[in-house]
């Protein structure tokens, strides 16, 4: 674009007297919204047209309502493939877009909103939160600029360059941002077409209200969009060619030519937080810290000059909730450094960034690990979110999750009474089961008056051999409340138990185990095929876990869920086993790099998870079998093991026939002493039960052992031996002891004989014994004996 | 690190502006910043001669930041590899009433930022304790000349000063480097000085007594991360500091191009003719990241190591595989010279360490291709 061409195209985005007045936002600026309503009382145009969802139009006067912001319009649909997907318009009280709603009706001016519905754009745009800021974030322009004004971020950039400024004049409001969009907009390689198909729609629309309008018009759209419409509607050229791009027929974009046709389509309002405003992140973010500027905006809307003490304020109560030592020197230090780095940044107020680089360089004593949070600056986030949470007015259209949720109840026959409602489900019968899966789903949001009272428990495993639930149900005073908040989750009871779910597993960033159980609960209330998230979430996760314990857990139940469910229709998810496989290798290098401390039980147990894994899982899931085999040998090899371990993994080569008995009698001599033969015993049966009853050397080498040792030796290794004969039943403990006795010779084959004296006599001739034997051999006796004999 | 990067940078950038450089660094071994850098210094005080100051410094916080991080349209040499608003914030902490701690792994350029800092506020970056468990109070305040002390008394005539001293009484910067070496007691000799700001002198008398410190006075300490817990530092002293981490660069490219600049030199210093390629600074440098970082490029968790893995461990590990390949080998570095090399500065004493390096070989290098291949084909180097 030549400089002229494009002085003369930025200086009509800046004339206020045309007759459309194009107003460029960025989605959540407070300086927008305050600029907005300023120009919409000075213009006073016959209609203001937003950039909002226009199949939202004929519900309009829901937005007029009494809500508690923030709120959302939440537009959502399901295609032939049943796949559901959903996306959110939300505003908060400095909302441009709400802004300028609210100015237009103080002066009775039409308001329309003019996107194309996101449905009709959802095949190649599926970015969830409409009012983000992904086409300003991209881009070298940006980059540059940051660069140049010596800011570190776009965030940053345009607190600088719009928000932080005290003195902004509307005609310098427009022209900054206008040209900083056209920038952006002109280094831009190629608009994407998504924002294309969209412009010609708002393109027009705004023809048509042209033509329906005879006053003045204003254009509220994002500042990324201005300049593309101006174009479109002004310029001399024709559209066709820019028409023709709507309907691409590029090869590479086969998808985009047909989508799956839409089943179903909604659009209704939804309560909102700061909480999730503030949560999205990349292409999905938008303005950060909401509460920051809710502040900002109040202060603003009430006349008064900002100031950060009242947030630095919450700050210190936030963090002295939180145990953590806040001394009013502190204070004063962080205060000191906010306004020193805001002058050297050249700015009056303390900003946003300024508040959060002086507490960390004020609080924070310790190196910020990276990747960590730091409780300060937890803290500090959390009063830059604000803890803000919508609540629709009386009187709106119920969001379409409670509908959901009460036809699917009315059709299970499962609504809840005043009367307490007791159902016992078999869950092998397919009716029963599907109200089991409805009922786990309004388990998991948490809907008052629904309680699982018993049943199998899939996340052990003790008892599968009946499958049944019992729950009671009864209505509850809270009941519609939780609904109601649970529609934030989604608009269908799938989908809203899906992202609870996933929500879930983000609370527990840092444990696998608990992803898992997840997992199972997910496969209970049916939303696996929504949860691809949460295994990929799951997957992320045991790429870190660091504890071999709760890894194996997690391997555990992938591998039920892959191998072993009857009813939940997991089995054979290549998903989850692609996750198990990823469990089943970090599991082996955890193993290799484990400590010599650990509850020997428990270990045991993983081991069995890992042994199970490779055995059932071999033939559907690609383990590697070189490798599998090679941590085992280093691990039954390495010193520093604890024995049970070694044992284990002596057991499990044994069974995978990598090893024979004479290398297990070989490292059974290695562990041939009162701590340790037990517990390398304990591990080898555990593991190997059944290639150890077939080998009777075995036996003999343990029983040869145990006469080697001394009395008391062999007392403090017997509870440990018990314990490692318990894995056989009576009948392969009386075999093995059959096959010792015939080797010994010794046929005859029966109980002990009963004691003629009681057990405290047998005990006290014990004793004597003992010692007469000691005092023998101290005076070097038993040698002497021994010639008397001969 | 330092003395490395610093070098580098005014043989990479423009060569109008490492020209005045030149000379200066033939005379000497490694000269300090403020006379490396002493034209661009001036330059950036004569321009920002009317700006306001903190007291005491010789130049704007502005100017400060500009001198370490760059500015190519004024030739001012960048010299640090880091985020704006890290920086700003060092910068910010020295003008307040509090000292600087710089703390970070070993080999993040801790020392060579605390030396940019001073020579740029304080125009002088040779004040400097250097921490050892043998540091004294002496070494920190001040001692006596015995032989004055006994013939005149305690006199002006008969203190030896030490860098704290200097630095109260002068209004500049102190670099007490790695901090944490230092025991307990000897530490929390600087307790007084950084909250009253003053230092009692009671051997002196009259006005003598008390040295009490000028604008311009400040204490920037560096402690590296692996070090705490041989001395911990006390609460008392910890609320005196801000404390800053300085981060490992954060950028693969960033990194990788660091290295191949680093090494190129040394090996030109050693006078070895072999350049290294950029294949294989970048199966280096991703290793590194990788073994630090306990975390492969792709996301896959592994147990980082427990010794140091920083960037300069990088450049001695390529600088010493260019040697080996050139008197030992045909001239042109191989990833087996990559790997010999590895084992002296990767693995030092910790047997563990080897464990992890072979596991990552096993389950990381073997599923990869091209150079990776020949990488781990010389694994037996590792012993």
């Amino acid at each position: 674009m030549a400089v002229e061409e494009h002085e003369s195209l930025l200086s009509r985005l800046c004339d206020t007297e045309a007759r459309v007045v194009f107003f460029p936002v960025r989605h959540h600026s407070p300086m927008c919204a305050a600029m907005v309503s300023k120009l919409i009382l000075d213009l006073r145009p016959a209609a203001v047209l937003i950039e909002g969802p226009s199949d939202y139009n004929p519900h309009l006067d829901e937005l007029r309502l009494t809500h508690r912001l923030p709120i959302a319009i939440y537009s959502y649909f399901g295609d032939e493939t049943g796949r559901r997907r959903g996306a959110f318009y939300p505003f908060c009280e400095y909302s441009p877009e709400w802004q300028a709603m609210r100015a237009a009706e103080s002066i009775k001016a039409e308001v329309r909103f003019i996107d194309l519905p996101w449905v009709d754009v959802a095949d190649i745009d599926d970015m969830t939160h409409r009012y983000a800021d992904a086409e300003l974030r991209r881009g070298r322009y940006v980059t540059l600029l940051c660069e140049r004004l010596e800011v570190e971020s776009f965030d940053d950039l345009w607190d600088k360059l719009i928000e932080a400024e005290p003195i902004l004049s509307p005609h310098e409001f427009l022209r900054r941002v206008h040209s900083f969009c056209t920038n952006v907009r002109v280094w831009e390689d190629a608009p994407r077409q998504s924002d294309l198909r969209r412009e010609a729609y708002m393109a027009d629309e705004i023809r048509r209200a042209m033509a329906e309008f005879k006053g003045r018009l204003l254009v509220v759209t994002g500042g990324f969009h201005s300049s593309a419409l101006v174009q479109r509607l002004e310029t001399a050229i024709d559209h066709q060619p820019q028409e023709s791009e709507l309907h691409p027929s590029a090869p590479d974009d086969a998808s985009t030519s047909t989508p799956p046709k839409i089943t179903d389509r909604g659009i209704a309002l939804t309560a909102y937080t700061y909480e999730r405003l503030d949560s999205l992140t990349g292409y999905n973010a938008g303005m950060p810290n909401p509460g920051f500027y809710d502040h900002v905006w109040q202060a603003q809307s009430q006349g008064k000059p900002f100031g950060h003490r009242p947030l630095l304020a919450e700050l210190a109560l936030s963090l002295r909730e939180r145990k953590q030592v806040v001394s009013t020197a502190d204070l004063i230090a962080v205060e000191t450094s906010a306004c020193t780095l805001a002058a050297l940044r050249g700015r009056q107020h303390v900003w946003r960034s300024d508040l959060v680089d002086a507490v960390t360089s004020a609080l924070i004593k310790d190196e910020l690990e990276f990747g960590c949070v730091s409780p300060f600056l937890d803290a500090v986030h959390r009063v830059l979110r604000g803890d803000k949470r919508g609540q629709l007015a009386e009187g709106t259209r119920r969001p379409p999750l409670v509908i959901d949720i009460r036809n699917q109840l009315v059709a299970a026959g499962l609504e809840p009474t005043n009367s307490r409602n007791t159902v016992e489900l078999n869950l092998l019968d397919s009716n029963d089961l599907a109200k089991s899966r409805l009922l786990h789903r309004i388990s998991v949001l948490e809907l008052a008056g629904f309680n699982l009272k018993g049943g199998t428990d899939f996340l052990s495993r003790k008892d599968l051999t009946r499958l049944w639930e019992t729950w009671e149900i009864q209505w509850r005073y809270e009941y519609d409340a939780t609904c109601v908040e649970a529609a934030r989750y989604g608009a269908t009871l799938a989908e809203a138990a899906a992202t609870k779910l996933l929500e879930l597993a983000e609370q527990h960033q840092h444990e696998a185990k608990v992803a898992a159980e997840l997992l199972v609960t997910a496969a209970r209330a049916d939303v696996h095929g929504l949860s691809d998230r949460l295994l990929s979430q799951l997957e992320t996760l045991i790429r870190r876990e660091p504890n071999f314990l709760d890894l194996a857990a997690a391997l555990g139940h992938l591998l039920y869920l892959f191998c072993h469910d009857e009813i939940f229709g997991t089995a054979r998810n290549p998903r989850i086993g692609a996750v198990a496989i990823e469990a089943f290798h970090r599991a082996l290098w955890l193993l290799e790099s484990l400590g010599t401390t650990g509850d020997e039980r428990k270990l045991i147990a993983a081991m069995r998870a890992l042994q199970e894994t490779y055995e059932r899982g071999s033939d559907r899931l690609e383990l590697n079998r070189d490798e599998y085999v090679a941590v085992l040998t280093r691990v039954e090899q390495a010193a520093d093991k604890l024995p049970s371990l070694r044992g284990a993994a002596a057991g499990m080569l044994w069974t995978l026939g990598e090893s024979t008995s004479e290398r297990i009698l070989e490292r059974l001599l290695l562990f041939a002493n009162a701590e340790h033969l037990g517990d390398f015993l304990n591990g080898l049966f555990a593991l190997a039960r059944e290639v150890a009853q077939r080998n009777p050397q075995l036996v003999q080498a343990i029983d040869q052992l145990l006469l080697e040792f001394a009395s008391e030796e062999f007392q403090s290794a017997l509870p440990s031996l018990r314990l490692a004969f318990t894995y056989f039943t009576p009948r392969e403990k009386h075999y093995m002891l059959k096959t010792l006795f015939d080797s010994l010779g010794l046929s005859d084959l029966k109980p002990l004989t009963e004691l003629a004296v009681d057990e405290e006599t047998a005990a006290m001739a014990l004793v004597f014994e003992e010692r007469l034997f000691a005092a023998v051999e101290r005076y070097g006796l038993n040698q002497a004996e021994g010639g008397v004999a001969t | 690190m330092a003395k490395k990067k610093a070098a580098a940078d005014n043989g990479d950038g423009d060569n109008s502006v490492a020209a005045p450089v030149a000379k200066v660094a033939t005379e000497l071994q490694r000269p300090s910043a403020e006379v490396l850098y002493a034209d661009e210094l001036a330059r950036l005080i004569e321009a920002d001669a009317d700006q306001p100051k903190p007291l005491g410094w010789q130049m704007s916080p502005r100017s400060v930041l500009t001198f370490v991080l760059g500015d190519l349209a004024n030739q001012i040499a960048p010299k640090f590899v880091g985020r704006r608003g890290f920086l700003e914030r060092c910068i910010v902490s020295l003008a307040t009433n509090r000292g600087l701690m710089l703390i970070g792994e070993p080999g993040t350029a801790k020392s060579y930022l605390s030396e940019l800092l001073a020579a740029a506020i304080s125009g002088d970056s040779t004040l400097t304790i250097q921490g050892s468990a043998g540091t004294t109070e002496d070494n920190i305040k001040y001692s006596w000349n015995y032989a004055l002390l006994v013939s005149e008394g305690p006199s002006e005539r008969s203190l030896v000063p030490a860098p704290l001293y200097h630095g109260m009484k002068n209004g500049r910067l102190v670099r007490f480097e790695e901090i944490t070496r230092c025991p307990l007691e000897v530490q929390d000799t600087l307790l007084s000085v950084l909250s009253d700001r003053v230092m009692s002198i009671p051997e002196m008398e009259g006005d003598g007594r008390s040295l009490f410190a000028r604008s311009g006075f400040n204490v920037i300490a560096t402690a590296n991360t692996r070090d705490r817990g041989v001395n911990e530092m006390s609460a008392a002293l910890k609320r005196r500091f801000n404390f800053e981490t300085v981060p490992i660069i954060a950028a693969i490219n960033d990194e990788m191009a660091l290295v191949g600049r680093e090494s190129a030199r040394m090996l030109a210093r050693a006078g070895v003719p072999v350049t290294v390629s950029p294949a294989i600074h970048e199966l280096l440098v991703t290793t590194f990241r990788e073994l630090r970082a306990g975390k492969t490029e792709d996301g896959k968790g592994m147990e980082p190591l427990s010794t140091v893995l920083s960037t300069a461990e990088a450049v001695s590990t390529a600088c010493a595989a260019g040697i080996h390949a050139y008197f030992y080998g045909d001239g042109i570095v191989k990833p087996e010279h990559v790997v010999h090399h590895m084992v002296g500065t990767v693995l030092k004493d910790n047997p563990d360490d080897l464990k992890k390096v072979r596991h990552y070989f096993d389950h990381v290098v073997h599923k990869r291709t091209g150079l990776w291949q020949q990488f781990y084909d010389a694994r037996h180097e590792l012993g």
